[in-house]
């Protein structure tokens, strides 16, 4: 049942050939037998079955959506009004938020069946999902290594098949890279096109929610339930949406790839260079040409893009100070004591070093040699970018230059993390939408390849995804699970 | 470019954070790896050109001037560390007028 | 030594909106604590702002009023600092780019006649929430209900150099506001809030000495103190040989004085960057267009128009100009009776106003319509009734008689004058009607005007008014 691609779930709820119950019943089981991925904060069983029960009576009726009955869990960081909303936080351990996000709400009405909230590093801060006050999370193809981050928990549990798909969020690449160290598929919407209301912010403009499965079709589908104009988020575009499923298996047009050379370089690893490499085969088969881009701002996007998030983390993140919501410390004699102790025991190292850093850089004396100085920096680099998608469809490369780390590994510099984010980083400083799907695996660890397009591309990047899908097998590989992930 | 524990010390007072001296050594080195690794923007020529806000380059959409908001009172008391006569309570602060 | 004091102004005006300025939660003043706080005002995870329309056509309706540039681009950013009547820890304001620009308003004082007061920029900002420090014996309690009301703040440049000169601009930008109908002006209720920067300097130096900023001054008496007690303050200190520190000083009205708070800017740095979760706000020729259309008459216009009628004194004209309500209700009125102007404004500023304040009540809420006030004076002007007259049937009409024709025709014929007569028909139909008596007693008091238009139809119009008035209230009590 849980190799079924999301379309043939569809197809047999909606036949009745399976029913949400038994469904929902399957993945739970799963997931209560694979605790040792830690993929979850919380898991509801009693609202799954009803939700699921639900979900039957409307596909008896015939009237199912394509995404009703289907299992699926949230990131936690969008708001849920039934259960807790952690974002991985001790700050936001027993939030029960009075509101729901957007995306919730409209997964909800399409007849999403959900089953829990997934782990995820610590106010979406990082890229191993070892910062979550609830554990690390396990990658699924070894459990000594990491799903990636921050949308550790949605990749490792769709990975190892504990659930069909899940929502994640992005602000520097925190759904592609941990889609491509866990061998699924994961997209980065354009900036705006998915509703940002009730999802708990880091960084607001780099910041977009998106789905994760195992397919290029399956988030089609789901692309198509969650996005469009919000009039709750100013941010949000007010432009109708396409047909995203429709658009999968158009013929591909003349197709002009873009290979930036930066993407290839040494500190890359050999066999991801090389997977990448067969993978652009696939197109060029089908008549593509490649053309070479020279990305001259490609050094700075990752310096330029932890000014802009730090900055602005370090202000959305004031809101938590022990008054209105979350943890409150319990010794405080005075109002300073009670906001800035209460965020000292809270806040794990990774949000306060970020916190730090933004608060630096937007200070007076820092402001405009940083983050202003980053601001115009960014304007290169989306300049740069806006050029070359000019002259070519797509941009492609690897999604990391490396595969899923190990778990613990003793980092004495921070930034030596900062650098997995590499190839992502730039889709979130441009707004630009970007995807990663599996292209093969290097000594057994998976490799992820990103697509990244024009503003509002899509349906294209989503149409290639599934036209080298329809080629390759990368994405029906699954992880070995009959020792189980007990 | 390293940052002292001063510096960390002033950061940390305007972020709310409250340090104790592991903290405060800990994050002066992380903080000043971070600026180190970031210093390498300062090097490029941006003198023709003007901040990015947004990516996408749009207007703010106005909303119509209408109360559409029932009483959230009970909700907020629910989520509140500390609520009481439908207000928020905090140690008492000496002065401050605004 | 001759010191000269240079004054800058900052207004915090609490905009008329309905909605607040990025939420969709009422802005009314006095209700439950906490029950105009919507999600977004308490700044929970994940919620973002929407710009209120009304907010900006209100600002840039005040950018005309003063001749200002309105900034076709502006934008909104965070101003940073941590204080729990501030719910997000950042408040959303305008720095670099504030939507309204380089105004001035023209105030006349016993020196100088049209100076010319610039308004450096006035922009859009959130209000905080409350701290109530009284509200509990160990805390402090915490209303946001104020949280996100909007503000449109209103800068001066250093350009007054008096109480005098900063009080008449006050005066005139409170008129203003109240009639652009954008700001009811209510001090008390915290509508309307002055903050005083001053410092003093040489006469002939050209730099400005170190500047304190005053607060707390919630009318214009403690402005005009306040500025009296810190010059002398200031003066004290640099004839002393001491420098004056740069800092915040509240004024207590118990003590006439001001003390020190903190230290102006040293401590905070507020770290503003442009909001990211707002986009730039774009006024276009259509948003001028639509808000020029709206435009009521300016208190200069209105003046203006008023002084062509020499029958008037400058103080009827200022009288007029008190309040955007009692000027509505002359012009009403002015334009459905023949009476002079002069006698309507007569009626205004004396009878008319005594029976308000005996009342506790304004122009808001006219106690005799103005249809009823016309008449009366119409038949005043025609001779057809007596001042005397017109003053006992004004007195029926506040007490909510509603027939004035009958009030009228009553004049003139014989009068039921014996007392007795007159309170037997009254007990009687007060004994008629106990489900209105009884409402009446229990605070309906509109409900004399019912029992008055009894007793006059009893009596055929012939009791005097005055008199049936004064025999209710004491039988009914």
């Amino acid at each position: 049942m849980h190799t079924l691609s999301l379309r043939e779930m569809t197809q047999a709820l909606q036949k009745q050939q399976l029913s949400s119950t038994e469904l929902t019943q399957h993945f739970l089981n799963r997931i209560s037998n694979a605790k040792t991925l830690n993929a979850f904060i919380t898991i509801d069983e009693q609202q799954a079955m009803a939700a699921a029960a639900d979900a039957d009576k409307i596909l008896i009726r015939g009237d199912g959506k394509p995404l009703t009955g289907i299992p699926m869990a949230h990131k936690d960081i969008f708001c849920t009004q039934t259960m807790p909303t952690t974002c991985g936080s001790k700050m936001l351990a027993d939030f029960h938020s009075p509101y729901q996000a957007t995306i919730v709400k409209r997964l909800a009405e399409q007849g999403a069946v959900l089953l829990g909230k997934t782990n995820m590093d610590e106010f979406a801060m990082g890229s191993a999902n070892e910062s979550s006050y609830f554990g690390h999370v396990k990658n699924p193809w070894a459990l000594n290594r990491t799903p990636g981050g921050s949308s550790g928990g949605s990749a490792s549990a769709i990975a190892a098949n504990l659930i069909p798909y899940a929502t994640g969020s992005d602000t520097g690449g925190s759904i592609r890279q941990p889609a491509a160290f866990c061998g699924i598929s994961g997209l980065k919407p354009t900036y705006g096109l998915a509703s940002r209301f009730g999802m708990i912010a880091f960084a607001s403009s780099l910041d977009q929610a998106g789905p994760m499965a195992h397919s290029a079709e399956d988030l089609a589908y789901i692309l198509q339930a969650m996005a469009g104009f919000d009039e709750n988020d100013s941010t949000s575009i007010n432009k109708p949406l396409p047909d995203y499923p429709a658009a999968l298996n158009k013929p591909l047009t003349p197709l002009r790839i873009g290979l930036p050379t930066c993407f290839f370089q040494p500190q890359v690893d050999s066999n991801i260079q090389q997977a990448i490499t067969d993978a652009v085969k696939v197109f060029e088969q089908a008549g593509a040409e490649i053309v070479e881009l020279n990305l001259s701002m490609q050094p700075l996007w990752v310096p330029c893009y932890y000014v802009i998030a730090c900055a602005e983390a370090s202000s959305n993140l004031s809101r938590f100070d022990g008054i209105r919501f979350g943890y409150r410390t319990p010794h405080a004699d005075s109002l300073i004591e009670l906001i800035t102790r209460s965020r000292h025991e809270a806040f794990g190292i990774e949000v306060k070093r970020r916190i730090l850093t933004g608060t630096y850089v937007l200070s007076s004396g820092y402001f405009d040699d940083y983050y202003v100085q980053a601001q115009k920096v960014r304007r290169m680099i989306q300049n740069e970018l806006q050029t070359a998608l000019a002259q070519v469809d797509v941009i492609i490369g690897p999604t990391t230059p490396t595969c899923a780390f190990k778990l613990g590994e003793k980092i004495t510099n921070p930034t030596e993390r900062y650098l997995a984010d590499v190839f992502t980083v730039a889709a979130n400083l441009a707004g630009l939408p970007a995807l990663s799907i599996p292209v093969g695996f290097s000594a057994g660890l998976p490799i992820g390849m990103q697509l990244m397009g024009a503003h509002f591309s899509e349906s294209r990047l989503l149409n290639l995804a599934h036209y080298y899908q329809q080629c390759t097998d990368w994405h029906q590989t699954r992880p070995n699970d009959e020792r189980g992930f007990t | 470019m390293s940052t002292s524990k001063n510096d960390l010390k002033k950061i940390a007072a305007l972020a709310y954070i409250e340090m104790d001296s592991n903290s405060t050594n800990q994050l002066a080195h992380d903080v000043g790896a971070i600026m180190d690794f970031v210093e390498q923007l300062r090097g490029v020529n941006t003198s023709q050109v003007t901040p990015l806000l947004h990516p996408l380059d749009l207007e703010q959409r106005l909303r119509a001037d209408v109360v559409n908001e029932e009483n959230n009172v009970s909700q907020l008391a629910d989520i509140a560390p500390l609520f009481a006569d439908n207000l928020y309570l905090v140690p008492k602060v000496i002065d401050i007028g605004k | 030594m001759s010191w000269e004091t240079v004054i800058g102004l900052e207004v915090h005006a609490q905009l008329k909106t309905k909605s607040k300025l990025f939420s969709a939660a009422p802005t009314k003043y006095g209700a439950p604590a906490n029950s105009q706080t919507s999600f977004i005002d308490a700044g929970l995870p994940g919620v973002l702002p929407v710009l209120n329309r009304e907010a900006v056509y209100m600002a840039i309706k005040f950018g005309l009023a003063v001749n200002a540039e309105i900034n076709d681009l502006s934008y909104f950013e965070r101003k940073n600092y941590f204080y729990p009547d501030l719910p997000k820890g950042y408040q959303i304001s305008q720095f670099q780019r504030p939507i309204i620009s380089n105004g001035y308003l023209e105030i006349n004082t016993t020196h100088h006649i049209g100076k010319k007061v610039i308004i450096e920029r006035a922009h859009l900002e959130e209000d905080a929430g409350k701290s109530l420090h009284e509200a509990h014996p160990v805390y402090t309690g915490i209303d946001l209900n104020r949280a996100g009301t909007p503000l449109l703040e209103i800068v001066t440049t250093p350009c007054l150099f008096s109480a005098e000169e900063t009080i008449a601009y006050l005066k005139s930008l409170h008129q203003l506001l109240r009639f652009l109908d954008i700001c009811d002006g209510n001090m008390q209720e915290g509508s309307f809030r002055c903050d005083v920067n001053i410092s003093l300097k040489r006469k002939d130096c050209p730099q400005l000495g170190t500047r304190t900023e005053l607060k707390n001054l919630n009318s214009f008496r403690f402005v005009e103190k306040a500025i009296a007690h810190e010059q002398l303050r200031q003066q004290d200190l640099l004839e002393a040989g001491q420098s004056v520190l740069q800092e915040t000083r509240l004024y207590s009205p118990a003590t006439d004085t001001t003390h020190s708070i903190r230290t102006k800017e040293c401590e905070n740095d507020y770290r503003y960057f442009p909001d990211p979760d707002l986009l730039p706000v774009k006024i276009s020729k259509n948003d001028l267009a639509q808000v020029e259309m709206d435009m009521p008459l300016l208190p200069n216009q209105i003046r203006a128009d008023l002084l062509t009628n020499h029958s008037l004194l400058p103080e009827d004209i200022e009288f007029l100009l008190s309040s955007p309500a009692l000027f509505r209700f002359f012009k009403d009125v002015q334009s459905k009776t023949h009476a002079p102007t002069k006698i309507l404004i007569n009626w205004l500023k004396g009878t008319y106003s005594a029976a308000l304040n005996e009342a506790g009540m304004t122009f808001e809420n006219p106690l005799v319509s103005v249809d009823h006030l016309a008449s009366l004076l119409n038949h005043l002007t025609d001779k057809t009734i007596s001042a005397k007259n017109a003053k006992a049937i004004f007195a029926s009409l506040t007490a909510g008689a509603d027939d004035i024709d009958a009030l009228i025709a009553s004049i003139g014929c014989q009068q039921v004058d014996t007392e007795e007569g007159i309170d037997e028909i009254i007990h009687a139909i007060i004994a008629n009607y106990p489900q209105q008596a009884a409402d009446y007693r229990a605070g309906k008091e509109k409900l004399l005007g019912f029992f008055v238009g009894q007793v006059l139809k009893q009596t055929k119009g012939k009791a005097d008014p005055e008199q049936v008035n004064h025999l209710l209230r004491k039988y009914l009590a």
